[in-house]
């Protein structure tokens, strides 16, 4: 995960709603997959490919590095007002990071012989990425202290961003 | 078959959306519990706020909540991680964040608020107008 710095929460949303129209069309054109042969030249399949590497690409290099949010950053943030406020990246690059599971997992399956991998996986990234495209949904305020409760914190126990002001004392809980 | 399915799975993601949306800026009415002065000011009917790294809106809410603090001076702001407090997280059920308490001077926690919503719906639960639709929790827990 990068070093959280404050970035324009309009970027990951618009990120977050390319990535939700790509996964319906991957879901409809993968559709056909689930009852045929496994074909790795299938549109369906290829596009579930690409849209992994797109994910593990913000997932890796942070959510402001991938070629959504770069996109974002040179034509579409200049000609925007300032926002409100800013977000650390950590949340959306989070996001990336469970859509490249999800995806990964569709794309791992597909050729381990089971072909309605494609469409299904496709299907769950779509309800995420249209949850924050549509409605502001954030993958990480809703997973991430389920993960922290299990003791992975994806290595941002101290990472700085918006902070304790207050510290408690744990003996005294 | 296709357009089925691709409708089929744009209404079920729009009805989750819309049960989640409706579920955001919940005040949960609460009595019997306490807090350490750890986590609130003596004296102060104190907004706790919760966090992650990973919360976006928290970022989105902080200001609004602490703007609320500044005009009153019976009203305190705090903010804890989640997660460096995992043990406090796990006793007051946090799930997701934002969650924000309302805690009285005395220590009780008297309101849960889930989510992001408007300032009057903090300071309506400060003030103990609590909307209907809340639930009021009775166990005895102090932490």
């Amino acid at each position: 995960m990068n070093k959280p710095t404050g970035i324009d929460p309009r970027g990951p949303r618009f990120g977050a709603t390319i990535t939700a129209v790509l996964l319906l069309v991957d879901v409809f054109i993968s559709i056909p997959l689930a009852t045929a042969p496994i074909n790795v030249e299938a549109n369906g399949y290829v596009l579930l490919v690409v849209l992994s590497g797109i994910f593990l690409w913000g997932a890796v290099g942070g959510v402001q590095q991938s070629p959504y949010g770069l996109f974002f950053a040179k034509f579409i943030r200049p000609r925007l007002k300032s926002p409100e406020f800013v977000e650390s990246p950590a949340g959306p690059t989070f996001s990336q990071a469970v859509g490249f599971i999800v995806t990964i997992s569709g794309v791992l399956l597909y050729l381990a012989g089971i072909p309605a991998a494609v469409p299904v996986a496709a299907a769950f990234a779509f309800v995420a990425a249209f949850l924050n495209a549509a409605f502001g949904y954030c993958l990480g305020c809703e997973i991430y202290l389920l993960f922290a409760k299990r003791g992975i914190t994806f290595g941002l126990e101290k990472p700085g961003t918006p902070r304790t002001t207050r510290v408690g004392s744990d003996h005294n809980i | 078959m296709e357009y089925g399915i691709v409708a089929g799975l744009l209404v079920v993601s729009t009805l989750l959306g819309l049960v989640w949306k409706s579920r955001q800026g919940r005040v949960v009415a609460q009595s019997g519990s306490t807090i350490s002065l750890d986590y609130r000011e003596a004296g102060k009917t104190t907004i706790l706020q919760f966090t992650t790294p990973m919360c976006g809106p928290c970022a989105q809410l902080k200001p609004r909540l602490e703007k609320i603090a500044n005009f009153r001076s019976d009203v305190a702001y705090r903010d804890v991680d989640a997660v460096e407090h995992l043990d406090l997280a796990n006793r007051l059920s946090i799930r997701s964040t934002p969650t924000t308490l309302i805690v009285s001077p005395d220590g009780e926690i008297r309101a849960r608020i889930n989510g992001i919503a408007p300032a009057e719906t903090f300071i309506n639960a400060i003030e103990g107008t609590i909307p209907a639709r809340s639930i009021t929790a009775t166990e005895e827990t102090v932490i």
